[in-house]
């Protein structure tokens, strides 16, 4: 059997378990990128254009109607 | 405007605008010196190093590690909970979301303080970032306790911000300033329009499901600190899931404490219900039936292998210097599960609490009598028990007394089901801090290579203890003071979808027969 650490990819795997800073760069990313996301969901759920006239003060399944809308043909039969 | 429901406002709404009370001012300056006398106490420990504490060799990890594993644990309350119970559609839920979602974040922020507290020389801390590497579960835990602490605090201001809003459009016309201010910013902007909703609930149930394994990640890598190391008594391979169900158990014993005394002090009988706690208690019998589970499985591993450095930490904590702490817990544990279990197989109304002590009293003297006659009578099959000493009939006793005491008790707790449970949790939640101990400083002291040892937390380690439990109830009343304990517009969603659902009337099964 060949000792694994002749191959390219436990080398790479080597380096990346093995080397200071790369867990940092892991933590970064998960930091920066988890912040990242929640501004921009939060920016989305802002940002909702809307008829500013029609505003509830809590939501119902009713809210999606449109969403499940099924089309019908005229004769009341789902197409 | 955002409309709300008058009796909504008045119960929700209202006192967070009310002036200040004695009662509150006394808990913020009382928390106040406690935290400012572990603060003295901790630029102290700056100053002097980690000498003023009970650590030195070999015990290098200790109350604080306690602390940080505790209060890590804690944390589980909320998201997990609030977010298991999200997204299983669990109607009850929504009056103990807020205080759950709450209990997290607060939870989070001072368990990762204890880290640094921890550290002797705190300005090092960048190294831990700079210098990571990711084969040390150090950094796994960075990562995952970064990414808990951050969804935490989105997961709890996603359903707040309509909130917010409903308070921006219908706080006192006399409400200061700065309040308004507050709350305008912090709503984001949040009309209620259709879209937004849908973008909110959306957001707010994809959060849900990321969270879950965010948590359960977060309290098996603390695990795996400790677990992925040599030394005796950790390094096991259940310590993932055991964290894990200890953390949610101590979790559900906070929620029942926080959610009964914000319902007590703001006075919300009337929307946190016996059916709030009759459902969550009967999530915490199974924890607690779990946490049995996996205690034994655990120390049994350990007797049975009976590896000679493994031995002396497992004997330490069944008959050496930390019997005491291990049975309290165990004691403990055993307590709440007869508090949760027992009262409820009574028949109701039968008895009351005038009745309970003197049961109580009798069932000991009763077993008293029974212990002591079989220990003059002993026959020559049972000569052991002469060796019996005044310690341990003592421990005997004490143990009879509680079983007798509780089981006097029984109708009171059948009578007083949230009493019971609160009492209940404060025997887990003491006994889930226990638990940490037991795991962390028996191993500290009896390592692998070096000398054994011994550890007794110094007046520095118990002071930052009580400031940090401080600092959580601190920041908990603090920000109940601002923000309403209970989700307004969950609730309002609720009353909808349970009237609609009273309008469906559910036929009978069709009678068979001849």
């Amino acid at each position: 059997m060949n000792f694994p650490l002749e191959y390219p990819i436990y080398q790479l795997f080597y380096w990346l378990v093995n080397t200071h800073g790369v867990g940092s760069a892991f933590a970064a990313l998960a930091g920066i990128g988890s912040l990242l996301g929640y501004f921009l969901t939060l920016r989305h759920i802002r940002a909702a254009k809307d008829d500013p006239g029609e505003v509830y003060s809590y939501p119902t399944p009713a809210l999606h109607h449109d969403e499940e809308t099924i089309p019908h043909s005229g004769n009341g039969k789902i197409k | 405007m955002l409309k709300i429901d008058l009796k909504d406002k008045e119960k929700l709404i209202d006192p967070l605008f009310a002036p200040l009370n004695t009662g509150f001012k006394a808990a913020v300056g009382l928390l106040s010196l406690i935290i400012a006398w572990g603060g003295f106490l901790y630029i102290r420990q700056l100053f002097y190093g980690l000498g003023v504490t009970g650590m030195g060799r070999p015990v290098y990890w200790s109350m604080y590690i306690v602390n940080f594993v505790f209060f890590i644990g804690i944390s589980h309350a909320g998201t997990l909970i609030s977010a298991i119970l999200r997204v299983t559609g669990a109607e009850w839920r929504r009056p103990i979301t807020r205080v759950a979602e709450a209990i997290t974040v607060f939870a989070l922020l001072i368990g990762s303080l204890q880290i640094i507290i921890d550290m002797g020389r705190p300005d090092r801390l960048p190294f831990t970032l700079i210098y990571g590497r990711l084969q040390s579960p150090i950094i796994w835990d960075i990562i995952s306790v970064t990414m808990y602490l951050l969804g935490s605090v989105t997961y709890l201001f996603l359903p707040l911000m309509p909130d917010l809003a409903i308070i921006r459009d219908n706080m006192p016309e006399n409400a200061p300033n700065w309040r308004k201010k507050f709350y305008t910013i912090l709503a984001l902007g949040w009309r209620g329009t259709r879209e937004q909703w849908i973008r909110l609930e959306k957001a707010i149930a994809f959060m849900a499901v990321f969270i879950i394994p965010v948590a359960v990640s977060v309290h098996s890598i603390i695990s795996w600190i400790l677990a992925s190391t040599l030394q005796p008594g950790w390094h096991s391979t259940i310590f993932g899931p055991y964290f894990v169900i200890g953390a949610i158990f101590s979790g559900i014993g906070a929620l029942f404490i926080a959610m009964t005394a914000v319902r007590k002090v703001l006075g919300l009988e009337n929307y946190i219900l016996q059916r709030q706690y009759r459902n969550l208690g009967l999530l915490f019998i199974t924890m607690n039936a779990l946490w049995f589970y996996f205690t034994f499985a655990e120390n049994l591993g350990l007797a049975t292998g009976q590896q000679s450095y493994e031995m002396p930490v497992l004997a330490a904590k069944l008959w050496g210097t930390f019997a005491p702490t291990f049975w309290l817990m165990v004691a403990l544990m055993a307590g709440a599960f007869f508090i949760l279990v027992v009262p409820s197989w009574l028949p109701p109304q039968k008895t009351k609490l005038r009745y309970g002590l003197p049961i109580a009293s009798t069932i000991t003297a009763f077993m008293l009598v029974v212990l002591l006659a079989t220990v003059r009578m002993v026959p020559s099959s049972l000569l052991f028990l002469q060796t019996i000493t005044a310690r341990t009939v003592l421990w005997v006793l004490l143990v009879l007394a509680i079983i007798g005491i509780l089981a006097g008790f029984s109708a009171w707790f059948k009578s007083n089901p949230i009493a019971a449970k609160v009492v209940a949790s404060t025997f887990v939640v003491i006994g889930m801090w226990l638990e940490r101990w037991n795991i962390v400083i028996p191993t500290t002291t009896h390592p692998m290579l070096a000398a054994y040892g011994s550890y007794t937390p110094s007046l520095t380690e118990i002071s930052i203890t009580a400031a940090s439990v401080a600092g959580f109830v601190l920041m908990f009343i603090v920000f109940f003071k601002l923000f309403p304990a209970i989700s307004i517009w969950e609730i309002a969603e609720g009353r909808v979808m349970e009237q609609a659902q009273s309008i469906v009337v559910i036929p009978q099964p069709e009678a068979s027969g001849d």
